[in-house]
């Protein structure tokens, strides 16, 4: 499913959050959203899925498919919410139900959205765990039982359940040891390509970004300040908030060719003073 | 690094859970810290790095095994930073404050003075401007800020050890840099403190660590000088943690 | 100080509560040297009287001007919310200190006596203390300050938890911190939040468990002004002279409010984290 977000202005208490962002992706397309921790990644995630907050004041247009979120009324956006946007969560552990087994939390969208008996759910959940790689013997489970890697692969499970047209994962890797984070990278890519899906990938950190997305757009300060194929932006930054991003990536990558210069360039050993970081 | 270890914990063994349902987190590790080096312990959840970590500065006891440290109470003498920089520090207390508070608790020598000026050098040496920050509450400072704050308070004793725990993987990899800068400046600055930073990721700790010890499922899987274990690593599992630090 | 003030007179509720407030310290302390009337003075020709120029509230049963009683009255309640919130606050304390004590005998030891000791009901214990006390204000703030003392800290424990176990004490325990240090720099400055919101609805509770026990007869002597009183020998004849009830029921709604208001306000006031104005001054 194709979104085009046209003008997006948001702001809450007087404050501007987000502003003037337009961002295209296509049907079938992983686009990456990198910024630093407070540049508003996670109030573009909320718009798009019509989940701001009551305050917060929106302008702008977020099409999904053929269908305006901005302004609609809730139960559409619900409706389409469910149906077509599957949403993979930065802390597994706090984002799954404590009380509720793996296959409960894995059905709940079916059961919400979709009329289906309870052996029709439960074959789609045992289908859905194959693909995500858990065993089937998970399913009785409750998620502190499971390891943050297996949490997340419930996680992502429960999003694309639905088979829904577009998933956003919001730092989805965060949370996890590095190991696992390049598996779960790894899995989600092949999952969405698999169902033909589009992704919006949010994340601080371009390292994550050059194996989960082909193309991205840099967010500082709540405004978009560069676009472009992932590769190309990290082979070749221009834009300061893009130089910063990459060089930090690089030099913490273990194949950085001047390790040293590139900490050197990106952050100065003198005294900091500024306000914002 | 012909310097004799100040700290050495052998052959230990640490379990967890009630008697009933009892699980083995470490298996027979045994490790060395000498003066001024910089130790990164190296694995997955899981591994148990935190725990052993931990066991190595008394702040947890062993259930087999010898801690053996050099000097007096190895906790007095090391500072601590953990992974969340916020839940570390007092919610309610100033940035100086806190800074201060190991030489508030331990130096009660020294005049208020003196503990100003040196909770403002900590400040300095970890990049941040006490004119600025010394009167902030964690509340207005970002997560790279807050991280080097806690930083400043390791240091500001002038410790044996500090022990980092994580101390990047909950802020941004833009800042992570940062935290980096600090740890170099303190490896500068005092040459004297040993540096044991626990971490899932070969790639933050191989600009700091002189030597890495790659822990994996409770067991030491190699343990040598960063240089040989990034070039030559000899266990399978290092072998992963090198490819997933790869860009 | 100043800050505070202006930040708790910035919102409308919090004006109110300063205002009644403010009010009642100001009459409690007129009234030690000034009243419309002496209070003994009684005037048996004008029982029962409405309000005149005379008596602006009017006279009770005996004949004594009500508006003086009320004033005599607000300082017996303002020094039994005072010692009711003191003890309160102090024994509360304590037994925080002890739930979250790092020995988990002492912790749980004693989180078990609070709950048991929370099931005597407030008015029992005040029964049993009137044995020996007789009616007394001893009886009112005893018994008031041991049970809002006991749900000062069920209340506040979680807080107190939090911040026990938190990084931040960790860090300090390895630097040799005392037990002391930690509850007196990192947990209490943590709960004052919740300690505050505590404090003033245990104060408001506390003018009305004043109104009830007084009328039980175990609550303050007879003879002495308090709205208790004010209420209890008019409420008999609510039909007949319904504004002799009115207006003492009035001040101790108006002023149980204020209160419980006045710890809300105060606690945004007065907390860093809620009140950035708090933040900008610069100094520890």
């Amino acid at each position: 499913m194709s979104v085009a977000i046209r003008g997006l202005h948001v702001a809450i208490g007087g404050t501007s959050i987000i502003q003037d962002v337009d961002m295209d992706i296509a049907g079938g397309e992983r686009v990456g959203l990198v910024g630093s921790s407070g540049s508003g990644k996670s109030m573009i995630s909320r718009a798009i899925m019509g989940l701001l907050p009551a305050e917060a004041t929106v302008s702008g247009s977020v099409v999904l498919g053929d269908r305006q979120v901005i302004g609609a009324d809730d139960a559409t956006v619900a409706d389409l919410r469910g149906r077509y946007v599957g949403m993979v969560f930065q802390n597994p552990g706090s984002s799954l139900n404590p009380v509720m087994t793996v296959a409960q939390q894995i059905a709940l969208p079916l059961r919400l959205h979709y009329d289906l008996n309870r052996a029709e759910r439960l074959d789609r959940v045992r289908a859905m765990l194959d693909k995500v790689g858990l065993p089937g013997d998970v399913m009785g489970k409750y998620p502190h039982q499971l390891s943050g890697g297996q949490q997340q692969r419930v996680g992502i499970a429960t999003a694309l359940i639905t088979s829904p047209r577009f998933i956003i994962a919001d730092e989805p890797t965060t949370a996890l040891d590095s190991i696992v984070q390049r598996q779960i990278v790894d899995l989600l890519v092949s999952l969405v390509d698999d169902a033909g899906a589009s992704m919006l990938f949010i994340t601080h950190d371009f390292a994550v970004l050059s194996r989960a997305t082909t193309r991205c757009y840099v967010l500082a300060d709540g405004a978009i300040v560069d676009s472009g194929a992932t590769a190309d932006l990290l082979a070749r930054p221009a834009v300061p908030a893009t130089v910063r991003l990459v060089s930090a990536a690089r030099a913490l990558s273990l194949t950085a060719a001047s390790p040293v210069a590139a900490l050197s360039t990106a952050s100065p050993l003198t005294a900091e003073s500024s306000t914002a970081e | 690094m012909t310097t004799a270890p100040f700290l050495s914990v052998r052959n230990i063994d640490k379990f967890f859970g009630s008697r009933a349902a009892r699980r083995q987190v470490l298996f027979d590790v045994s490790a060395d810290v000498r003066p001024g080096e910089c130790l990164a312990v190296i694995g997955g959840s899981g591994s148990g790095k935190s725990t052993l970590t931990r066991i190595m500065l008394g702040l947890e006891t062993a259930d087999a095994g010898t801690v053996d440290y050099a000097g007096g109470d190895v906790r007095r003498e090391s500072g601590l930073v953990f992974q969340d920089p916020f839940a570390s520090l007092d919610p309610r207390w100033r940035v100086a404050r806190s800074v201060a508070e190991p030489l508030l608790i331990q130096r009660r020598d020294l005049s208020r003075a003196d503990i100003d000026a040196r909770a403002a050098l900590a400040l300095r040496t970890v990049g941040l401007d006490p004119d600025v920050f010394a009167s902030r509450y964690p509340i207005d400072l970002s997560g790279g800020q807050a991280q080097r704050v806690t930083i400043a308070r390791a240091i500001v004793n002038e410790p044996k050890v500090i022990l980092a725990d994580e101390p990047m993987s909950a802020i941004d990899v833009a800042a992570r840099i940062q935290i980096l800068d600090a740890f170099a400046t303190i490896r500068e600055t005092h040459r004297e403190t040993a540096i044991i930073m626990v971490s899932h990721d070969l790639g933050v700790v191989r600009h700091l660590a002189d030597r890495i010890l790659v822990l994996h499922d409770g067991r030491v899987e190699e343990c040598g000088p960063t240089a040989a274990v990034l070039g030559d690593p000899q266990s399978a599992y290092t072998r992963r943690l090198i490819a997933a630090a790869s860009l | 100080m100043m800050v505070v003030l202006r930040a708790m007179w910035r919102r409308a509720e919090g004006r109110f509560a300063l205002v009644v407030l403010g009010l009642w310290l100001i009459v409690a302390g007129v009234s030690l040297f000034w009243t419309p009337r002496p209070l003994l003075e009684t005037d048996g020709y004008h029982v029962w009287a409405t309000p005149s120029a005379a008596h602006w509230l009017g006279t009770d049963g005996t004949g004594a001007d009500v508006f003086s009683w009320l004033m005599a009255g607000s300082r017996t309640n303002l020094l039994i919310v005072v010692l009711t919130v003191l003890v309160a606050a102090v024994f509360g304390l304590l037994l925080v200190a002890a739930m979250v004590a790092r020995r988990a005998t002492v912790a749980v030891v004693s989180v078990v006596i609070v709950d048991a000791l929370i099931s005597i009901p407030t008015v029992l214990l005040a029964l049993m203390l009137a044995v020996p006390l007789g009616a007394s204000v001893v009886v009112i703030v005893v018994a008031c300050g041991f049970g809002y003392g006991l749900n000062l800290a069920r209340v506040a424990r979680p807080a107190a938890l939090l911040a026990a176990r938190s990084s931040y004490v960790e860090s300090a325990l390895s630097n040799g911190a005392s037990g002391w240090w930690i509850f007196v720099r990192h947990i209490v400055p943590n709960i004052v939040p919740v300690l505050l919101v505590q404090l003033s609805l245990s104060a408001g509770t506390s003018v009305l468990a004043e109104s009830g026990l007084t009328y039980l007869g175990i609550g303050v002597p007879s003879g002495v002004p308090s709205w208790g009183h004010s209420l209890a020998t008019s409420v008999k004849f609510i039909n007949v002279y319904p504004l002799t009830v009115l207006w003492p029921g009035l001040i101790v709604t108006v002023v149980v409010v204020a209160l419980n208001v006045f710890g809300d306000v105060l606690r945004d006031a007065i907390d860093p984290l809620t009140n950035p104005a708090l933040r900008e001054r610069s100094g520890r």
